[in-house]
């Protein structure tokens, strides 16, 4: 057990034990009852953004959802196929591989992995940094992962 | 309000989604006749069939390392009859592709970003 609160209890008390045992600070005085403010919580930055998805399928959700899953079936050969060309130190097969992902960022609205993508392609296919390109890869991979828990949440 | 005339149109890209996602918005309004190659070899096996326009990737080998790239099909394809439109896919702006495309026959090169289905669409309603 982190805390305990005695009932009946008001939200800014719940609020205050939550905070408690998270370690968080709260910004606001204790002495104030009304309005209730929050803890300051981290800002959630998300990996996936659908406003381009949803335009293009004109809000259409059942069209969405054939996109999103396109998507989430692709997900597993490619991470397949990128950490085989990784381990085989394949950089061509990796540019390839990583090239023809590029429409998939962009109807998920994953900017950050786009940038990212064509960054790896470019070191791949130029030949330059290469000593960046395993933890680039693994990164362009977590980030995968999240988009993954985004669109599964949806 | 989108216009043109309905045309037998062949999408040529590995990419499924790609495929699939311009085929949508270029049949939305108008009934084009939408037919899909994943591998520029499979388009040109099909050219009896006489499409008016035929949008085509550069790289074609992301899933058959072995197939032939987009310039070496647009060379074909207007060998067979140089009256087909072509509109060349890439993605990225690169001049020496775009020069070589066009010389070859090509009449349009789309990057493909996210106006990319929006600049196919309106292009294909476009031509004669």
């Amino acid at each position: 057990m982190n805390g305990f609160i005695t009932k009946p209890f008001t939200a800014a008390q719940l609020i205050k034990g939550i905070a408690e045992a998270l370690n968080i600070a709260l910004r606001y005085d204790e002495s104030i009852k009304s309005p209730v403010q929050y803890p300051v919580m981290p800002k959630m930055v998300l990996e996936t953004d659908l406003t381009y998805l949803e335009k293009f399928c004109e809000g259409d959700r059942l069209r969405m959802k054939k996109y999103i899953v396109m998507f989430l079936e692709a997900v597993p050969g490619f991470r397949a196929q990128l950490l085989n060309a990784l381990e085989s130190v394949i950089y061509t097969q990796l540019a390839t591989k990583i090239h023809g992902f590029k429409t998939k960022w962009v109807m998920m609205g994953m900017q950050e992995s786009k940038t990212l993508a064509d960054n790896i392609e470019k070191q791949c296919r130029e030949g330059v940094n290469l000593h960046e390109v395993p933890s680039n890869v693994f990164k362009l991979l977590h980030q995968i992962e999240l988009a993954l828990s985004e669109l599964q949440a949806n | 309000m989108e216009t043109g005339k309905p045309r037998k149109i062949f999408i040529v890209d590995d990419d499924t989604m790609l495929t699939e996602a311009l085929k949508d918005r270029i049949t939305r309004n108008i009934p084009h006749t939408v037919s899909v190659f994943h591998i520029g070899e499979e388009c040109l096996k099909h050219l009896y069939d006489n499409p008016d326009v035929i949008v085509l990737d550069y790289y074609l080998n992301t899933v058959n390392k072995d197939a032939a790239n987009g310039m070496e099909i647009l060379k074909e394809i207007k060998k067979y009859d140089p009256a087909i439109h072509v509109i060349l896919l890439s993605s990225q702006e690169n001049y020496r592709i775009a020069l070589q495309s066009i010389q070859k026959g090509a009449e349009q090169y789309v990057i493909k970003d996210e106006n990319a289905f929006e600049k196919v669409a309106g292009m294909i309603n476009g031509f004669n």
